[in-house]
């Protein structure tokens, strides 16, 4: 299991920043003139959905192959 | 016939000759001035090069614009390689990583299919001394040397045999455009698309490459794959099947590089991912994605490298690349950790990088030739980058909770060659004119650095790091085991050996059933024929039952021994 890294200030720093910049990349949309790749991109905070939607599938959908594909450390022998 | 000489691939196989002749100080310095050497004779040679021999012509150069940036960043990544591999101070990793630079880019510049052949076979020979390595994980594996090396000369027999059906055909021999309708089509489709990792063919890189030692896996990461792509580029542009090829390409290796442990193994599996942007971008077929896929070929090979070389430095200083193992190395290796980072952030296409240069361009092929699915594909697939080399890797090695390890930084030529990789990350990031002066084609317009383009990337990764901060926190991101995970190469690892072991068994158990049943059943009609033959059965006393009996038994004999 991951422990959670203590939250020392500058980590909790650091994350405030994180969320801050990911903020203003929103927020940032509305200023710029957008070249609308395909009708469903152009809906505002596209890309941030597809970034935190698709790493959360990745991860969990990886975690969730984990039992089925886990073997030993020495299973193949070589 | 003194012009061979300038012909970059004899002047590197001459160097690696001479570096197992020279003294050991002079032999290291040759290493790493040879490819850039030959790479000021590659970019003298002019037109296509003709020679007569024994009255036969024969084109023995081609250094067309797609040749040369392939070459020029096959030539670089050599010597920055081999200036990487000097702490190890080993001729053997000299003299291969020479030999092996040298047929890579006599491969790429190869004219026609029977020298592209020669060199493909000698890639796989040259690049064979890099894979003996005793790793202190693994050991040396003289099983996965063979794995390795068997996969490699397949590939190049399939080759053999596409370029032996053209000539049967009737068809030239030039290495130019083949497709998949002509005679051969298929076979040197399955030749290149072995070495360029497809899936389902894929698993020998993961096999291999982390095996190898610190700057063996650096050289070994450079050549092969990305030879694959340039042949698929000259060879296969516009072949519709790559674009699924490419795309899967890119999505199932992420969610192995998620679990795997070992890091320079879930680079491994990054490299994969990364090859499948380019074959989607040759599948595309477009300039634009042609060119797309050189460029990203050429900024992919800088980046790798750089996150390879960091992950090798680790290995070197602690002894292991186990997620697991490491954590906290930051305060022992700074330098080679914020060099990682830069590799790490190069590969996840952050603007001012150069993966955010060459990506884009494939992405945006995909846009205009109407692929609004794949073009999907590659956006997910680039929040995965972000996952595996763009957090996973420099986080576990260098932060996350401290695994113990007081080492010291990586030796100064590790440092060197890791800070001129970076370098090149950043220059191609900035001034992406450079690279793209470059390209074979050109005739597109195409800017990266739009607002549209920066604001939109820049919400992909921070979203993306948002949900790691989150996932991490919440301890639901799953935590580095020590364990393996079952790839498609467990069918020949295992399934298949132990099912034929199986099925051996299994038949010489029922061999032996039927030996059993028909000697039972003889000893049985024997005694049977005995009693009737003998002066109290009915047929006793008769000559003639006496030589039937004998010939009955003499049938009963053959087909024993016949079944047995």
């Amino acid at each position: 299991m991951n422990a959670p890294a203590s939250a020392s200030p500058r980590i909790t720093r650091a994350i405030q920043v994180l969320i801050a910049l990911a903020g203003l990349s929103v927020l940032a949309e509305f200023f710029i003139h957008r070249h609308v790749e395909f009708s469903f991109s152009g809906l505002p905070g596209f890309y941030a959905g597809v970034g935190f939607g698709a790493y959360c599938v990745i991860v969990l959908g990886a975690k969730a192959l984990r039992p089925l594909l886990k073997r030993s450390e020495d299973f193949y022998g070589d | 016939m003194i012009e061979w000489l300038l012909h970059p691939a004899a002047l590197l196989y001459l160097a690696a000759l001479g570096v197992l002749l020279l003294p050991n100080a002079v032999s290291r310095l040759l290493a790493v001035a040879a490819p850039v050497g030959a790479l000021m004779a590659l970019w003298s040679l002019e037109g296509p090069g003709t020679l007569l021999m024994a009255g036969l012509q024969w084109d023995w150069y081609r250094a067309d614009k797609l040749a040369l940036i392939f070459s020029t960043i096959f030539l670089l990544a050599g010597s920055l390689g081999l200036l990487y591999a000097w702490p190890e101070n080993s001729r053997r990793i000299f003299a291969a990583g020479l030999a092996y630079c040298g047929s890579a880019v006599g491969a790429t510049l190869a004219a026609d299919l029977p020298s592209l052949f020669l060199f493909w076979e000698f890639t796989a020979l040259a690049s064979l001394p890099l894979m003996v390595h005793r790793h202190p994980d693994y050991g040396l594996s003289i099983a996965a040397l063979g794995r390795y090396f068997a996969i490699q000369i397949l590939s190049g027999v399939l080759l053999l045999f596409g370029l032996l059906a053209r000539h049967q055909a009737g068809l030239d021999l030039g290495f130019n455009h083949l497709g998949l309708d002509s005679p051969g089509g298929v076979l040197i489709l399955l030749a290149f698309g072995i070495k360029a990792a497809f899936p389902l063919l894929h698993n020998w890189v993961q096999d291999a490459y982390p095996r190898s030692g610190p700057a063996g896996t650096v050289l070994l990461s450079t050549f092969t794959t990305k030879l694959a792509i340039y042949a698929l580029i000259r060879s296969y542009a516009g072949t519709d099947i790559l674009i699924p090829i490419g795309a899967t390409m890119t999505l199932f290796p992420i969610f192995f590089a998620v679990l795997e442990n070992d890091l320079r193994r879930v680079l491994a599996y990054s490299l994969n991912n990364q090859l499948g942007f380019m074959v989607v971008g040759v599948g595309i077929g477009t300039p634009l994605a042609l060119d797309g896929a050189a460029a990203h070929a050429f900024c992919h090979i800088l980046y790798k490298s750089l996150l390879f070389m960091s992950m090798g430095a680790v290995l070197y200083r602690v002894g292991t690349t186990r997620a697991t193992d490491l954590g906290g190395l930051y305060a022992s290796m700074p330098w080679t950790a914020r060099f990682c980072i830069i590799g790490a952030m190069s590969i996840s296409a952050l603007p001012l990088l150069s993966g955010f240069v060459s990506k884009s361009m494939i992405l945006a092929a995909a846009v205009y030739e109407g692929h609004p699915v794949v073009w999907l594909i590659l956006l997910f697939a680039s929040a995965g980058v972000l996952d595996h080399s763009g957090i996973k890797v420099p986080f576990f090695a260098f932060f996350a909770h401290d695994g113990g390890h007081r080492v010291d930084e990586a030796p100064w030529p590790m440092l060197v060659a890791m800070g001129l990789t970076a370098l090149a990350c950043i220059v191609v990031g900035i001034a992406p004119a450079l690279l793209y002066a470059l390209l074979p084609l050109q005739d597109y317009k195409f800017i990266p650095y739009t607002a549209d383009h920066v604001v939109t990337q820049m919400q992909l990764l921070l979203f993306a790091g948002l949900a790691f901060v989150w996932l991490y926190r919440s301890g639901r991101y799953p935590a580095e085991v020590r364990a393996i995970h079952l790839d498609f190469d467990v069918l020949y690892r295992r399934w298949l050996p132990t099912g034929v072991r199986q099925l051996d068994g299994l038949l010489s158990n029922w061999g032996r059933r039927v030996t059993t049943v028909c000697t039972d059943y003889g000893a049985l009609a024997l005694r049977e024929l005995r009693n009737l033959t003998n002066d109290k059965g009915v047929m006793g006393g008769t000559p003639a039952v006496g030589v039937m009996a004998a010939t009955f038994l003499l049938l009963a004999a053959v087909v024993g021994a016949l079944l047995l």
